[in-house]
């Protein structure tokens, strides 16, 4: 928990918030546009009005999540190795894994709060397009919060590279990579984990998400532990 | 005995190549350890290795008479450091840099402005690090390394990038520090930084410790001596002994009295006295010999 609290105090000013903010804002403003230039044709495509929007809202979701991932882990080792704090911080009295969680955890934590938002803003601009029908509390907040969860295994990936590449281009690239791969998901097989942030089985998607992303998490920590400090 | 930093068989590989190489460190409590070695002898990894974050290839670290592998985080809690260049948030201010490092070490608060008025940071306390000069970067590092308060201070290069005030005032913190019973371990490549500092030298070079003793041992190598130039080398050697080297006559005489003997004795025998002179060994140049002598090997 210190250690959490001392992530907390070095990303003041490095925009973590306002990044969360602007990806869960942005997903919703894509559909603020749609709605906003035709919407009486979207209404026209289905009876299901609630559903369709968050049908809509949903598409931009993936990768909006896995940009987020990849650039929320890369700021987070980034703040390390700029002026080569690693050899600072892990000279202190804390344990290489506990740096390693409190880092996983801060980044989760943002990512739960993008998810929060978006739900926030999904269900007000929804109420501001006046189907009628009843909100569909229950849909909104699982498609919210579940790509959260399965993007776990893209973030341990994401972070166990940015926390032990010396070069920031190799977590970089990997990270575009993963973009595209999401983007393309739609012709990828169901098993492949970028498939899995699209949630074409969500509890599922979410169980081998957790899964793997712990896996991940575990194989990165043991990495990190064994490597001589940058 | 009570060291309070004692390694045996020290030795770090990468690869193939020993950057450091079966290296014995005595550190006694209340020491100024001066590490003295050329760049890229292997000060900065036995340093990094003594702080648990390189490991080492073989060998062991006994800190407070404790074994670092097992005791680490138990040991880092009453070592201080400073390694290499100063590590920093450039985008937070100094007192949020000391913040960070004060939660991890969960000492009270008020410990930040005593540490800033210690290296007198405190009229900066709120600037972001950022616009901070090298010097006082450095002091940012040192206030941090004695937040909680270490019972043993590790410093690379501390006097690095500064300028000569920079560099007394650092001399005087640590004499200050050491009077108060903390050890210190403080990695230098010139001698002269640390001379008047240090009660106890090691030098490192090319990854193996070539030199370890008290200061005064290594004082005692650097007094001054008594030469000669004269017309018959052979005789005037015969007559007062000493040794021959080059051109120069070196004789064990120091006092005026010595030489004023000395000097009748050879006018007494014809011999011709060109030159009289006093040579004096600095320690510099006892450390530049120890030095290039390893080199060589």
């Amino acid at each position: 928990m210190t250690l959490m609290r001392a992530e907390f105090i070095k990303i003041r000013r490095k925009g973590f918030l306002f990044l969360a903010c602007l990806g869960a804002f942005g997903v919703v403003a894509l559909q603020m546009v749609n709605y906003g230039v035709r919407k009486d044709y979207l209404l026209s495509l289905s009876e299901d009005d609630w559903s369709y929007y968050l049908l809509n809202v949903q598409s931009f979701i993936p990768i909006a999540i896995v940009l987020g991932v990849t650039i929320l882990t890369y700021q987070i080792a980034n703040i390390e190795d700029e002026t080569n704090a690693w050899k600072q911080q892990l000279a202190l009295p804390i344990s290489k894994i506990g740096l390693y969680t409190a880092k996983f955890l801060t980044v989760s934590f943002f990512l739960a709060v993008a998810s929060f938002l978006l739900a926030i803003f999904t269900f007000i601009y929804g109420l501001t397009l006046d189907f009628t029908q009843a909100v569909p509390i229950k849909e909104l907040l699982r498609q919210s919060f579940y790509p959260m969860f399965a993007v776990m295994p893209i973030l341990a990936f994401q972070l166990w590279l940015s926390l032990v590449c010396r070069t920031p281009s190799i977590p970089t690239t990997a990270g575009i990579v993963q973009f595209l791969l999401t983007y393309s998901a739609y012709s990828l097989p169901d098993w492949t984990p970028w498939k899995w942030v699209l949630l074409p089985e969500p509890r599922l998607n979410v169980g081998l998400g957790m899964m793997f992303g712990l896996i991940i998490f575990i194989i990165g920590i043991y990495d990190f532990y064994r490597r001589d400090v940058k | 005995m009570g060291y309070i930093v004692e390694t045996k068989h020290l030795t770090k590989a990468f690869n193939k190549h020993k950057a450091v190489e079966n290296v014995h460190l005595n550190i006694q409590k209340g020491d100024i350890y001066g590490f003295l070695g050329p760049n890229g002898a292997g000060k900065s990894t036995t340093i990094r290795m003594l702080l648990g974050l390189t490991y080492p290839t073989s060998g062991d670290i006994r800190i407070f008479g404790q074994d670092l592998k097992q005791n680490r985080i138990k040991i880092l809690h009453h070592v201080g450091s400073l390694v290499e260049n100063p590590s920093y948030y450039p985008h937070l201010t100094a007192y949020e840099n000391l913040e960070v490092v004060r939660k991890v070490l969960q000492v009270p608060k008020e410990r930040i402005s005593a540490v800033l008025q210690l290296v007198r940071l405190k009229h900066v306390a709120d600037k972001k690090v950022k616009g901070f000069s090298l010097g006082m970067k450095q002091r940012l590092g040192i206030a941090a390394a004695l937040l909680h308060q270490p019972k043993l201070l590790i410093l690379d290069e501390p006097t690095n990038g500064l300028d000569p005030e920079g560099i007394i005032e650092i001399r005087t913190l640590m004499k200050n520090l050491a009077n108060q019973g903390i050890t210190i371990l403080v990695s230098s490549h010139m001698l002269s930084e640390i001379e008047q500092v240090a009660t106890t030298i090691g030098v490192i070079v090319k990854g193996k410790l070539i030199y370890q003793n008290n200061m005064s041992e290594l004082r005692k190598l650097a007094k001054s001596r008594i030469r000669l130039r004269v017309s018959d080398m052979f005789q005037a050697q015969k007559l007062i002994r000493g040794m021959v080297k080059d051109e120069w006559l070196y004789t064990k005489s120091q006092t005026d009295q010595e030489v004023a003997q000395l000097i009748a004795k050879l006018v007494q025998h014809d011999i011709s006295i060109y030159r009289v002179e006093e040579e004096k060994r600095s320690l510099e140049s006892i450390y530049l010999q120890m030095v290039n002598g390893a080199n060589k090997q």
